[in-house]
């Protein structure tokens, strides 16, 4: 991947998400070492990012982790022009992994097209370019939770057993189920307004 | 079965996991409290953003090859 051309920023400075508080913070930039930075990325957004671009890429996994490798990569470059301000980078990150999806998807058809053809047509996207982000924003959310609170999410919501089930496997009593699904659904409220999604 | 506890049965109202006696215990407490009826909706907001998403599961790794130059 070495041959692609560095990336253009794909917004304007004032309209990129990002909490970059971690990487500017009090310290000089060059106190940070490059790797810290991509392993952080990979921290906060590999997988999440990883779901977004698999479902651009029809499941192609190997496909998807180059295509996140490169925007990992192209995101350390650009670390000067985020806005550490913004709650996600996640916009910014899908952007890039989007705009790298279709380079690849172009460069494979060798067939160029004209700008603005409608490339995302001959991608296997099940659904609008929205649904995927949000659902990518709300993974990321999910992944800010407790363990506890996502381990309650799983066991119920996600597998689509009863609080009462879900207590049985578990081992302990519904009435803590309960309570620790409310306090989950409360958690993932904020960290979702956080990041600028308003369920 | 206390008020108290009854309120904390909203979120899993909300997702749809209550058995039967408890959704209809829960329903008669929800139509004389206005402090979770207000707060059923914001949490059948959230319940609805999970719609369509796959549940996060343990074991993802990042690529241990990641280079940065
Ligand atoms: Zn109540």
């Amino acid at each position: 991947m070495a041959h692609r051309a560095p990336a253009a920023p794909p917004a304007t400075r004032e309209s990129l998400p990002g909490p970059w508080s971690w990487f500017h913070g009090p310290r000089p930039a060059g106190d940070v070492d490059d790797q810290v930075i991509v392993t952080e990325l990979y921290r906060v957004y590999g997988r999440p990012l990883l779901s977004f671009v698999l479902r651009l890429t029809g499941g192609d996994r190997h496909w998807a982790e180059d295509v996140v490798q490169e925007t990992m990569i192209r995101a350390w470059r650009s670390a000067h022009q985020l806005d550490e301000n913004a709650a996600s980078l996640l916009p910014w990150l899908a952007t890039v992994a989007r705009r790298i999806v279709i380079d690849d998807q172009r460069r494979k058809n060798a067939r160029p097209q004209e700008a603005g053809e409608g490339p995302l047509e001959n991608m296997h996207v099940p659904d609008g370019l929205e649904d995927l982000l949000r659902s990518v924003v709300v993974s990321e959310a999910l992944l800010a939770l407790s363990p506890a609170h996502r381990e309650v999410l799983n066991e119920t919501f996600f597998r689509d057993r009863s609080v009462n089930e879900a207590a049985e496997r578990l081992g302990i009593p519904v009435g803590t189920v309960k309570s620790r699904v409310y306090y989950a659904l409360k958690s993932l409220r904020i960290a979702l307004e956080e990041r600028g999604v308003t369920p | 079965m206390s008020a108290d506890t009854l309120h904390i049965d909203v979120g899993a109202h909300a997702l749809g996991l209550l058995e039967e006696p408890d959704r209809r215990a829960f329903e008669a407490h929800l139509a004389a409290c206005p402090a979770c009826h207000e707060e059923l909706g914001a949490l059948r907001e959230v319940a609805r953003m999970l719609d369509g998403v796959e549940p996060i599961t343990d074991g993802w790794q990042a690529r241990p090859e990641t280079r940065v130059s």
